[in-house]
């Protein structure tokens, strides 16, 4: 790869949902990561990881408790850009400005089902991101919705159709039409193949790749599937209870994962091969343990098979083991 | 190996607009005591319906038009929706997917666990509570006393689960039926519940119908492998040969198109296409449409299932005769 430019920069992101009483739900402990510009990176972690926030908080759908989210995309006028060169801190802007951002990121959600308007024909939901930003005469928006339908393998016929009429990896394209309508910089794919048939999941994950390279588009790709990951991926974070064990460009992590949690979570990945059942496995035991009151320590601690005294008492800190390998475990001080 | 479930050209028809469609067009599969036969496809392909054809819990638009299924040497297709009801549960059970919205979550579990003890085995309520702790104890869950008194709710995923597993083994059913039961769950909790499973078929003597859709978890826990698509069934053969040398067309397409985390440089390969919908003919063979090697006959004729090695059958023209 040449140079790397930072597109986004997560500085010690925090994220906190205060429930009754009192009581708060610890979704983000202070994330800090960059993200390159035309990367895939990918967010793996089981459900409650904190995975699916992070991506709403860096969009600020969610305000973020504490922590920077810096973009670098776009210099925004009438915004000081007071975090280097022409970095913006998202945390800092408001709502008007964020929404002249909105453009640059994007957002494709799991259920393509839900998160189109049952009402509107595919036509008029693409159109509307047109009607909204942009000045153009509505030949020009029809043209470009029709554009739009064929670059993401739809039919220019489509665009008279309800969603209902459509399947579930139709429904998706048309999710991903309107998220790159705009050309934007940086797309937030949250589960966005999961709900699909594995036929299907394969037609979008190369569309999507195809969208990357024509673009330079990056990608901050949620999943629970390390196989999607291993294979769409150019890098890697692995949460747990909110936090990040390991970051890694995808062949190193898959090659050689360091964290505890990494490594029993690529074991627990059932694989169609044919094996002997008889052998002894390992299999984590336990449970992930309540966000509300996360354990002392480090988070994994209390499933880890290799915990130590220390795991308990004092939170490991993320280090880059080697370059471009990080990971947070006591194991390796 | 004794059969305990026979499904012969089930065909199963759903009203859609005044008008009858095969969801199943003509399914047939054995299950053995002891044996657990993974039933995959994709959504919409008929593995669930298959399921509820068998348990007699389709919704009120779907019936069995054709076809026999028997179970443990006595036909079900004939009898009446009562003499059904009161064999499901003892004769044969059913895991969902979702075990929040199969458990009743305004009744307790030890409720819910000793209903069925006491319904079919009419015990009373002091030896059916016994009898929940001890398969309680057996899925592995801690604590069991305490958890009888709690609702679903107050359980995780991976738990409500263990309890399902656990209702349905205490009747101590022939035929155990578990639909995606695993997919719900996150990935490290899924390999508990497998290893369970595995675990638990030693000392059960129930043959289990596992649906999923999931290849690794076939390679997982399957004994026999029965994939459909569209309602048809187009392979069917021991593990080893459905993941290891899969001859289908569609078969090869679904273990070629899921990201294998081993490889080192997997090429994904997308099915093009989509599913046929339901009420859409297609002549010939179903998968024709999006199949690579489709010829002229294909689009004519409808295959005939061969069984070109014993105990592997295939319904596809290209799987030569020289095979047969």
């Amino acid at each position: 790869m040449s140079e790397r430019h930072v597109i986004l920069e997560l500085k010690k992101l925090k994220k906190y949902f205060p429930i009754k009483r009192g009581l708060v739900v610890h979704a983000l402990e202070d994330i800090s990561v960059s993200i390159y510009e035309g990367e895939k990176f990918g967010v793996v972690g089981e459900s409650g990881c904190g995975k699916s926030t992070l991506g709403r908080t860096i969009l600020q759908l969610y305000p973020p408790t504490s922590g920077a989210c810096i973009y670098y995309g776009r210099s925004l006028e009438g915004v000081s850009p007071a975090c280097g060169e022409n970095g913006i801190d998202l945390t800092k802007l408001r709502p008007q400005e964020m929404r002249v951002l909105r453009r640059d990121m994007q957002i494709v959600f799991q259920d393509p089902a839900a998160s189109l308007d049952p009402r509107q024909t595919v036509g008029s939901t693409i159109e509307e991101v047109f009607k909204i930003n942009t000045d153009y005469a509505p030949s020009v928006r029809k043209e470009k919705t029709l554009v739009l339908l064929e670059k993401v393998g739809l039919k220019r016929e489509h665009f008279e159709y309800y969603p209902h009429q459509l399947s579930g990896g139709q429904k998706q394209r048309v999710g991903i039409a309107r998220a790159i309508a705009l050309d934007p910089k940086f797309v937030v794919l949250d589960e966005s193949v999961s709900a699909l048939d594995v036929s299907i999941q394969a037609q979008i994950l190369l569309l999507l790749e195809a969208l990357n390279r024509e673009k330079n588009l990056t990608y901050f790709f949620i999943t629970h599937d390390l196989g999607v990951v291993k294979y769409f991926c150019d890098r890697v974070l692995v949460m747990y209870l909110g936090n990040v064990c390991e970051l890694a460009p995808s062949k190193v992590l898959f090659r050689s994962p360091l964290h505890p949690y990494t490594v029993s979570l690529l074991d627990a990945v059932p694989r169609p091969v044919v094996h002997d059942r008889a052998q002894k496995e390992r299999i984590l035991e336990g449970e992930v343990p309540s966000a509300i009151a996360p354990p002392p320590g480090c988070p994994f601690h209390t499933r880890c098979p290799r915990r130590m005294l220390l795991c308990s008492k004092e939170k490991p800190e993320l280090r880059e083991i080697e370059e471009g390998h990080f990971v947070a475990c006591h194991v390796y001080a | 190996m004794e059969k305990i479930l026979e499904v012969k050209d089930l065909v199963t028809t759903f009203r859609i607009a005044k008008r009858e469609y095969p969801v199943l067009r003509g399914i047939s599969f054995d299950i053995h005591r002891r044996e657990t036969v993974c039933m995959v496809g994709e959504s919409g392909c008929g593995k669930s319906v298959t399921a509820l054809s068998i348990m007699d819990l389709l919704p009120v638009n779907a019936h069995v038009a054709s076809g026999s299924i028997v179970l443990d040497g006595q036909e079900l297709t004939t009898l009446s929706h009562r003499a059904r009801n009161a064999l499901r549960g003892e004769k044969a059970g059913m895991i969902f997917q979702e075990p929040m919205t199969a458990l009743n979550p305004l009744l307790t579990i030890g409720y819910q666990l000793t209903e069925g003890l006491r319904y079919h085995k009419r015990l009373d309520s002091k030896t059916a509570r016994e009898l929940a702790v001890q398969y309680l104890k057996k899925v592995g869950v801690a604590n069991p006393v305490e958890r009888l008194k709690q609702f679903p709710f107050q359980l995780s995923g991976g738990l409500r689960q263990r309890i399902m597993i656990a209702l349905v083994m205490s009747l101590q059913p022939s035929l155990i039926i578990a639909d995606e039961p695993t997919t719900a769950l996150d990935v490290t909790i899924q390999k508990q519940v497998l290893a369970l499973l595995n675990a638990l078929k030693k000392d059960m003597d129930a043959g289990i119908l596992f649906i999923t859709h999931d290849l690794g978890v076939v390679a997982e826990i399957a004994d026999r492998v029965v994939v459909l698509y569209s309602g048809m069934k187009v392979e069917e053969g021991p593990v080893e040969a459905i993941i290891g040398a899969p001859r289908h067309p569609y078969t090869q397409g679904l273990l070629h198109a899921v990201p294998n985390v081993d490889a080192e440089d997997f090429v994904i390969q997308a099915i093009p296409g989509t599913l046929p919908h339901v009420t859409e003919e297609i002549r010939g063979c179903r998968f024709h449409p999006r199949c690579p090697y489709a010829t002229e006959r294909c689009r004519q004729e409808t295959p005939v299932e061969i069984e070109f090695v014993p105990g592997h059958r295939v319904a596809c023209w290209n799987v030569k005769e020289s095979a047969r």
